[in-house]
C-alpha cells in the first residue's frame, strides 16, 4: 500500500474550504479537477472540498499509470477509495461528473462506511445503446470513431514515432513532456480512459446503490440524455432525480449556480436524503 | 485603399463561419457552409450546433471543447467530423471563441482533408517503422530499457571469454543478481516506476564495475555481472558485497523512496571440468537461489560439491520411484509388548527395500535422501496403505493387535495428508480406528507446530492414535509436548541403550517418563536389548517396550507365529527366567 502522502501526491489531491460536511469532487473523462473551478468558490464557503485528478489526468503522477488497472472503472474507483482512505474521510458526499458518477458508486460499494451520499452530475451507467430498450445514446461505431478522432487530435510525429525509436518500454520517457493541449492528458492514457468510460456497462450495479443519491440531469444532453436519468432513477433505491433546464453535458461549468444551489439544497435537506426514492423534481433554474 | 468592414461579407471567406448562442443554437452560418456541406443558412438557423457533427465529435466537444471554452474562452484547432446535409462525414478542423460576455460563440470550420491525408500517411509510416524496428531489435544486442547488453549478448561474451581463456591464465567470476522485493515495487507503484528502478540498478552496477567487466540484463529484475581477472572468493566477495550494498541504497523516483536489496549468486571460471556458458549462468543462478533461501540480501558462492550431492540425490529419488513401481519395498513388523503382563500391544511397521543388487536395505540406507520430497511423500503413502491392508488381514484372521506407522514431519504437513488418510481409511470401514497409530518422526524439524497440532488433532478425532517418535532427541521436545496432543511418547533408543551405563541418559529417561505421566501420555521405550534394560524400565514405571530382546523386526507372515510363541512361553522365558522349571 502507498502511504497517505504518496496517494496525495499521486492523485494531486487538493483540500479546500472548511465546513463540517466533506465533498469529494470527481472529474469526468477528458479533463481534470480544474473543471470544478466554477463551483468551488461557492461550495468552499460552506464545505470542506477534496479535489483530485485520476492517475493519468491533470497533474497526477503519470508514472503511476497502469494500463491494466485503469482499463476498467474499478481501477478509477480505487483512486477514489484510496484518496478517501489516505485522508481518512468519513461521511463523505461524493460528487461525480458523468462517468465519475459510476466510479463514485463503485467506490461507495467498496467503502460504504465512509460515504454519506452521492451527487451524480449528468451520470450515465452505459453510453451504448443496448437492445431492446436501453438508449445510452451511442452505437459501438460511434465510440470507435471517438477513439479515431482522439488519435487525430493528438497528431504529432513525436507522439507516434518516439516510442518506436526509444523502445516500447520507454513510452514513459515521453510522459510529462507532452503538450498541454486537451487538458494535458497523455494520449495513450486518454484512450485507456475513453475505452473504460464509453464501452462500459455498469447498469447492473445501480440496484446495489445503498446511499442516498442526487441525480442532476441536464435537459439537453447528448452524452446522458434524460431517458438515462429516468432509467437510473427507476433502479436506484434512494435516488432523487432533478432535471435542470440546461443544455450540454458540463453543467457544472456552464450552469455553476444551478449546480451549487442543488448541492446546497441536497446537503441542507437531510430528511429528503433519507426518503426512499423521491419523485422527479423540476429544477429551480 | 483600406476596406471597411461594412463592405465585406463573411460569405466571401473560404471557411465555414457559424455563430451560436450559449445554448448551442445557431444564430448565423455563412454561405461556405451551404456550398461545401449543403447546410443552407435558413435550414441551420435555430438548430442545435450538434446537428452539424458526428456523435463521436459530440463527445469530443463535451469532453474537451466545452472545458476549454469555459476556462479560456476559446478553443483552437480541434479535429472533428462534420456531417454534410446528405450525412456524408467530412474531416474538419474547428476553432471557437466566446464573446466577452459568453453569450455568443464564434466558430470557424475548415476542411481538414489534407491533414487527414497526412494522418493516414503517418499511420502507414508508423506501421512500416514498427515492422522495421521489431526486426532490428531482434537482431540487436542491447536491452531497450536499460541499454545494457541483453541475454544473447551475454552468451556471446561468455563464449569469447571461455575460448580466449588459456590454461593458467586469469579467470573470471560470474555473478547472478536478483533484486529482492522488486515484484512488490511493480505491484505497488506500477511498471513504469519498476522500469525506472531497473534503469537505476543498471546505472549503479555499471558505475561500480570496471571497464573490462560486463553487466547484462538477463531478464526481468535479473542481472548478470562478469568480473574479469580474479578467480578467488576473497577478492570477489569484497567486490560483490560492494555491489550488494550499492543496490541497498534507497532509490528515489518521483519523490517516492524505495529500498531494495539483492541476492547474489557467484560462480568462478575456470573449474575442474570444462563448462558451457549456460552452465556457468545456471550455477550462479542456483547459488543466487540459495542466497534467497538463506534470507536474501547476501552473496552466495556456487559449490560444485553441492551440485554432486544434488545429482546423487536425484538419482536416489529416481531409484526409489522405480522400486515403488517394481514392488521392491516391503514392511517388516517389530512387536511392542507390555513387559510386565506380557500382553502384545501391537507392532511397528518398518520399511525394507529388497534391492536387486545391494540386498535387503533398512530405512537409513534410503530415507535420508527422500527428505521433504514428493517421492518421500509418495513412499509414506505406500507405507500407510500397505500397513492398513496388513492390519485388516490380521484382524480378519482374529489377530486383533495394533499397528503403528512412521510419519515424517514433512509428510504430516503435506497439504493432502488428511485427505489421503481419510480416503485410505474409507477403504477399511470395519477396522477399529484405534488400531492404527501414527508415529510422528522428526518433530524437531517441524517448523509449523500449530499446523502439525491441527493435523494431529484431526487424526485423533478420526479415532487414530498418535505418538511422538524419538522423544527426547530434539531440543524443542518439551515445548512440543505442550503443543502437540499425542497419546504416547516413544523414548528414543539412544537413551535406553545407555541407561545402564550413563547417569545422564538415565536422568533423561526418568525425566521423559515423568513428563509422560504429567501430560497423561502413555510411554514406550525403544531399544530394549536385554532383560536388564527391561527390568530397569519397569522399575522406573515404563511398562511398554520394543527391542531386539523382545523380537527383531520380521516379515508380516512371521508375526502370527511369533505372537503365539510369545504367549506360549517365550514371554515367561525372557522376563521371568528364574521361574522356568518351577511350574
Amino acid at each position: 500500500m502507498l502511504t497517505p502522502s504518496e496517494i496525495r501526491k499521486r492523485n494531486n489531491v487538493t483540500v479546500l474550504g472548511e465546513g463540517a460536511e466533506t465533498l469529494v469532487l470527481a472529474h469526468g473523462f477528458g479533463c481534470d479537477q480544474r473543471v470544478w473551478q466554477y463551483i468551488v468558490p461557492a461550495l468552499a464557503e460552506r464545505y470542506t472540498l477534496v479535489l483530485f485528478d485520476y492517475v493519468g489526468s491533470g497533474r497526477s503522477q503519470l508514472s503511476a499509470f497502469d494500463a491494466t488497472r485503469y482499463a476498467t472503472l474499478e481501477g478509477y474507483a480505487r483512486d477514489v477509495m484510496e484518496v478517501c482512505q489516505a485522508l481518512d474521510l468519513r461521511d463523505v458526499h461524493v460528487v461525480g461528473h458523468s462517468v465519475s458518477a459510476t466510479i463514485g458508486q463503485l467506490a461507495a460499494l467498496e467503502i460504504p462506511e465512509r460515504i454519506a451520499s452521492q451527487v451524480m452530475i449528468c451520470p450515465s451507467p452505459c453510453f451504448l445503446n443496448v437492445a431492446p430498450d436501453y438508449h445510452g445514446g451511442f452505437e459501438r461505431a460511434d465510440l470507435e470513431e471517438l477513439l479515431e478522432l482522439m488519435d487525430r487530435n493528438y497528431i504529432g510525429w513525436a507522439n507516434y514515432l518516439a516510442p518506436l525509436v526509444m523502445g516500447p518500454e520507454s513510452a514513459d520517457y515521453l510522459i510529462g513532456k507532452l503538450s498541454e493541449s486537451f487538458c494535458s492528458t497523455d494520449p495513450i492514457v486518454a484512450k485507456v480512459f475513453a475505452r473504460a468510460t464509453f464501452f462500459a456497462d455498469y447498469r447492473h450495479v445501480l440496484p446495489q446503490a445503498a446511499h442516498p443519491t442526487l441525480l442532476l440531469q441536464s435537459q439537453v444532453d447528448t452524452l446522458a440524455n434524460p431517458n438515462v436519468g429516468r432509467y437510473m432513477h427507476a433502479r436506484m433505491a434512494r435516488a432523487t432525480l432533478k432535471e435542470l433546464p440546461c443544455v450540454g453535458h458540463c453543467i457544472h461549468m456552464t450552469h455553476p449556480e444551478s449546480v451549487v444551489s442543488e448541492i446546497h439544497a441536497w446537503l441542507a435537506d437531510g430528511t429528503s436524503r433519507q426518503a426512499p426514492n423521491a419523485d422527479v423534481r423540476s429544477g429551480s433554474v | 485603399m483600406m476596406y471597411t468592414p461594412s463592405v465585406l461579407s463573411l460569405d466571401e471567406f473560404p471557411m465555414g463561419c457559424v455563430v451560436t448562442n450559449a445554448r448551442r443554437r445557431v444564430l448565423y452560418s455563412n454561405r461556405y457552409i451551404a456550398r461545401q456541406y449543403g447546410h443552407a443558412p435558413e435550414a441551420l438557423a435555430g438548430c442545435d450546433l450538434f446537428h452539424l457533427f458526428s456523435k463521436a465529435s459530440r463527445i469530443v466537444f463535451e469532453s474537451f471543447v466545452v472545458p476549454a471554452l469555459a476556462r479560456d474562452g476559446q478553443c483552437e484547432e480541434v479535429r472533428l467530423t462534420l456531417l454534410s446535409a446528405k450525412q456524408r462525414p467530412v474531416p474538419v478542423v474547428v476553432s471557437a471563441v466566446y464573446d466577452d460576455v459568453c453569450e455568443r460563440c464564434f466558430w470557424s470550420i475548415a476542411n481538414a482533408q489534407r491533414s487527414e491525408q497526412l494522418y493516414v500517411e503517418l499511420k502507414k509510416t508508423q506501421q512500416l517503422l514498427e515492422h522495421k524496428v521489431a526486426l532490428l531489435r531482434s537482431l540487436s544486442h542491447s536491452d531497450p530499457l536499460t541499454g545494457l547488453p541483453n541475454r544473447a549478448a551475454l552468451s556471446r561474451d561468455l563464449d569469447r571469454r571461455i575460448v580466449d581463456h588459456t590454461p593458467g591464465g586469469r579467470g573470471f567470476a560470474l555473478a547472478f543478481i536478483d533484486l529482492d522485493g522488486f515484484k512488490e515495487v511493480n505491484d505497488r507503484h506500477g511498471h513504469a516506476i519498476g522500469d525506472r528502478v531497473l534503469q537505476q540498478v543498471a546505472e549503479r552496477l555499471t558505475s561500480t564495475l570496471r571497464q573490462n567487466d560486463l553487466v547484462a540484463r538477463f531478464g526481468g529484475d535479473e542481472f548478470v555481472v562478469v568480473v574479469e581477472g580474479c578467480a578467488s572468493q576473497a577478492i570477489e566477495r569484497t567486490l560483490l558485497a560492494r555491489l550488494g550494498s550499492r543496490l541497498s541504497e534507497p532509490f528515489v523516483i518521483d519523490d517516492i523512496q524505495l529500498t531494495l536489496s539483492a541476492s547474489i549468486g557467484v560462480t568462478l571460471y575456470p573449474q575442474a571440468r570444462a563448462l558451457e556458458p549456460d552452465q556457468l549462468v545456471r550455477q550462479a543462478d542456483n547459488a543466487m537461489y540459495q542466497a534467497k533461501l538463506s534470507g536474501k540480501n547476501q552473496v552466495r558462492f556456487f559449490d560444485s560439491d553441492d551440485e554432486d550431492v544434488q545429482k546423487e540425490r536425484h538419482s536416489a529419488l529416481v531409484a526409489v520411484n522405480e522400486a515403488l513401481v517394481a514392488g521392491a519395498f516391503e514392511l517388516y513388523y517389530q512387536p511392542k509388548v507390555n513387559m510386565r503382563t506380557g500382553e502384545v500391544l501391537g507392532a511397528e511397521a518398518l520399511i525394507r527395500w529388497n534391492h536387486p543388487e545391494r540386498g535387503l536395505l533398512g530405512p537409513h540406507a534410503f530415507l535420508p535422501a527422500l527428505g521433504k520430497t514428493l517421492c518421500g511423500v509418495r513412499l509414506g503413502r505406500w507405507v500407510l496403505a500397505t500397513a492398513l491392508d496388513q492390519l485388516a488381514t490380521w484382524h480378519h484372521q482374529g489377530l486383533t493387535l495394533g499397528v503403528s506407522v512412521n510419519i515424517d514431519g514433512y509428510h504430516l504437513l503435506h497439504p493432502r495428508f488428511l485427505q489421503d488418510l481419510g480416503t485410505l481409511l474409507d477403504e477399511f470401514p470395519d477396522l477399529p480406528r484405534g488400531s492404527l497409530e501414527l508415529e510422528v518422526l522428526e518433530t524437531s524439524a517441524i517448523e509449523d507446530i500449530a499446523q502439525a497440532a491441527m493435523i494431529i488433532n484431526a487424526c485423533r478425532t478420526l479415532g487414530l492414535r498418535v505418538s511422538l517418535d524419538d522423544f527426547g532427541t530434539g531440543y524443542s521436545s518439551l515445548s512440543q509436548l505442550r503443543d502437540l496432543p499425542v497419546d504416547t511418547l516413544k523414548i528414543d533408543r539412544s537413551f535406553v541403550q545407555n541407561m545402564l551405563t550413563s547417569r545422564g541418559d538415565l536422568a533423561i529417561l526418568k525425566g521423559v517418563i515423568g513428563f509422560a505421566m504429567a501430560f497423561e501420555c502413555e510411554v514406550i521405550a525403544e531399544g530394549v536389548e536385554s532383560l536388564q534394560h527391561g527390568r530397569e524400565l519397569l522399575a522406573l514405571g515404563c511398562e511398554q517396550g520394543q527391542g531386539y530382546y523382545i523380537a527383531r523386526p520380521m516379515p508380516a507372515d512371521a508375526l502370527p507365529d511369533w505372537v503365539q510363541a510369545w504367549h506360549q512361553g517365550e514371554f515367561k522365558a525372557k522376563y521371568h527366567p528364574d521361574d522356568t522349571g518351577k511350574e
